[in-house]
């Protein structure tokens, strides 16, 4: 029984395609990547529309007022609504903005989103597309959103477009490069860039109690705290939206958008979150694994999608939390703390690899990453940077 | 698309006469092979694999056009970073001509095209870096980014 | 089905191609020259070399098509318009198409058809290749990238008076 719930959607999908069964091959294929998406699509654009909710009231909560509560019960239709009137919005296009590039830049963001949630392994034999190469697809993909934003600010023809767009590309490809070296751990130690076999590194129990999760591993954990303050900055969430801090550069790169492109931006940015913990929960929370031997019974995609809707919810909770990060100490951080860090952890990880996986191996990783976190935390010399200010006034 | 995928490597001589037409439809025209009466087009039981692809003729014409036309933006235009877009089209076409004597060589062939490649377009990165980091330091000097105008080597 | 494959990504990136050496606009050029890679690198999983795709997607979209955006919006100078327009370029690059489409299609043995991919290359391959035969290449390529780093670096830092 538990099987065949694991299954269901696997199941129902070969059931809707042996209505195709006099057709030639290639149709079959295409039907069946076709619903492959649909349910992707239908699953995502559900999971934007909640989140856009639940995180005005979490963080309307974590502020000490009610969220949004008298649309529907406990505000559950605000997303409709939200919806609704973002599409009667009058879609304002600059004068003298370049017409084509204004408009494709919202949908080649939006599109490179999307296409990246594709390769990520929802449920056990559930992954939409699987191609031998799927991290790095990830990641090729990922990196095209900076081309998008580039035309979102040039496209408008505003000086302070094209400045929020500068700084965000140059945010965005310092993190790229941390959030891909904390990655090779993972790859190096699976031997395999193809998701589902990282996921299926992650099986097993010892003691039947602790799953073998890169996360609980040192190397691992530090480099799930690496990749997930990476993905952070790669979807532009605070503490690291200047590309889109309001009392700055009046939303930066997305400022001439009105209307329908600007909730394309928005789900953009949910669809980049998504991404980025889907592929944070394939890699080092185990997937869709349960956490102990005995919750096994429970669907694959349901541990999946409660994995991630944790990530999310920290990802909420830092944005109600914490101040914007400047400029300036933001990419001092990426270039002379994480970037070694992500080295660091691909040393620990081989230290861990042929020390024998287990205890002694535990311990020696655990050596080198803190290590190399206390010098780098001495060099970084925060000192002089974060220092309290002192005040001269004309004597 | 009415014509049977074993006509595209059994065409005895071509009918191009040394036209050179960088059109594209002249592409279709190899295509086009008769079929004989009665046959409807299938695609035969032992090319099942998806990446069934026309000859090596036909790839090789577009990796040559891809690189005259990274020729054209190089030599025809003035800016520099049309000619550095142009440079890199050229290094592109070559890759992709690797790539395709590669898949079309006796299988299984040692994958010595798909290395030259990678380390190809590792290589253009390079060169594409350094050319604009170029640009950049002569347009601070020149103020202009026409070639035509960078004619002095005294700085 | 896959010759329309073919015939459809061969459109997109000469079209693409085309419209990045002509276009008048500088920003739109480099646009369809991003276009124009994502067309090589449909091309390149056309036949079976996914892996190299998805190094062309990264590379040359994701970094290179940056790096020239972002070099024309440091040196953008009114007017934009671009100085002339070289003919005797057009007729030196259809002169050269000519004797390439000459050289090829003299050539019968290029008449063939793929062979069918017996064992897909895979990334382990690769890696294996990249470690053991290419291990002096890969070295090499890690200096000449450093060396490529450094060099910008210093060619676009601004001068201390």
């Amino acid at each position: 029984m538990s099987g065949f719930l694991d299954q269901i959607f696997v199941i129902g999908k070969k059931w809707l395609l042996s209505f195709l069964t006099g057709a030639p091959d290639w149709v079959v294929e295409i039907v069946s990547s076709l619903l492959n998406i649909i349910a992707l699509l239908a699953v995502f654009l559900t999971l934007f529309a909640l989140m856009s909710l639940f995180e005005r009231k979490i963080l309307a909560r974590i502020q000490n007022r009610f969220g949004p509560n008298r649309v529907g019960p406990f505000g559950l239709l605000q997303p409709v609504a939200d919806g609704i009137k973002m599409l009667i919005k009058e879609d304002i296009v600059p004068t003298r903005a370049d017409k084509p590039v204004h408009f494709l830049a919202p949908i080649l963001i939006a599109a490179a989103a999307i296409l990246a949630l594709g390769v990520i392994p929802y449920g056990r034999n559930m992954t939409p597309f699987t191609i031998d190469g799927g991290i790095l697809f990830f990641f090729a993909v990922g990196s095209t959103t900076e081309v998008g934003v580039f035309m979102a600010g040039w496209g408008s023809n505003n000086k302070f477009s094209i400045l929020g767009a500068m700084r965000a590309i140059a945010q965005m490809v310092s993190y790229e490069l941390p959030l891909i070296i904390t990655v090779l751990p993972v790859v190096m130690v699976t031997g395999s860039l193809t998701p589902n076999a990282i996921v299926a590194a992650q099986a097993g129990y010892s003691l039947a109690v602790l799953p073998h999760w890169f996360v609980l591993t040192p190397w691992g954990a530090a480099a799930f705290l690496l990749f997930f303050v990476s993905g952070l900055v790669e979807s532009n969430r605070t503490p690291f939206d200047v590309p889109e801090g309001e009392s700055e550069i009046v939303a930066g790169h997305m400022t001439e958008y009105s209307g329908f492109k600007y909730a394309i931006f928005f789900m953009a940015e949910y669809f980049g979150m998504f991404a980025v913990s889907g592929l944070a929960v394939t890699l080092f929370l185990g997937g869709w694994h349960a956490p102990i031997k005995l919750l096994e019974f429970l669907p694959s995609y349901l541990w999946f999608f409660l994995k991630l809707g944790v990530l999310l919810f920290v990802f909420i909770w830092i944005r109600g939390t914490l101040p914007r990060v400047r400029v300036d100490q933001m990419m001092n951080f990426a270039w002379k703390f994480m970037l070694p860090m992500a080295f660091a952890c691909i040393l620990a990880a081989a230290v861990w690899f042929y020390a024998g996986q287990g205890v002694a191996g535990w311990i020696w990783s655990l050596i080198v990453i803190v290590l190399v976190y206390l010098t780098l935390s001495r060099l970084i010399g925060t000192g002089k940077k974060f220092a309290p200010r002192t005040y001269r006034f004309a004597e | 698309m009415g014509v049977s995928p074993a006509g595209f490597g059994i065409l005895p001589k071509q009918t191009f006469a040394g036209q050179r037409a960088p059109d594209s439809s002249q592409k279709f025209a190899i295509a086009r092979t008769p079929l004989p009466a009665g046959e409807t087009p299938t695609l035969p039981a032992t090319n099942r694999n998806l990446t069934m692809t026309p000859t090596l003729q036909l790839f090789l014409v577009v990796s040559a056009a891809l690189f005259c036309v990274g020729l054209l933006a190089a030599l025809s235009r003035r800016h520099a970073i049309f000619i550095l877009i142009g440079i890199e089209m050229m290094l592109a076409a070559a890759g992709l001509n690797f790539i395709a004597f590669w898949r079309f060589g006796p299988q299984p062939a040692p994958p010595t095209g798909v290395m030259v490649t990678i380390f190809a377009i590792a290589i253009a990165a390079a060169e594409a870096a350094v050319g604009l980091a170029l640009v950049i330091a002569v347009y601070r000097h020149y103020r202009t980014t026409n070639v035509d105008q960078m004619d002095q080597l005294k700085g | 089905m896959n010759s329309a494959a073919f015939i459809v990504i061969a459109i997109l990136m000469l079209a693409a191609a085309l419209a990045a050496a002509t276009l008048r606009k500088l920003i739109h050029a480099a646009l369809s020259f991003a276009l124009a890679f994502v067309g090589v690198a449909a091309f390149y999983f056309l036949l079976g070399a996914e892996f190299v795709g998805l190094i062309q997607i990264f590379v040359y979209v994701g970094a290179v098509a940056v790096l020239i955006v972002f070099t024309i919006l440091l040196t953008r100078h009114d007017p934009e318009k671009d100085r002339g327009f070289n003919w005797s370029g057009v007729i030196l690059a259809l002169a050269v198409f000519g004797g390439l489409l000459w050289a090829i299609l003299k050539t019968t043995g290029l008449s063939i058809v793929p062979p069918a991919l017996t064992t897909a290359l895979t990334v382990r391959q690769v890696g294996e290749l990249l470690m053991t035969d290419y291990i002096w290449p890969l070295q090499c390529i890690g200096i000449l990238l450093t060396a490529a780093l450094i060099g910008a670096l210093v060619l676009v830092m601004e001068e201390k008076r």
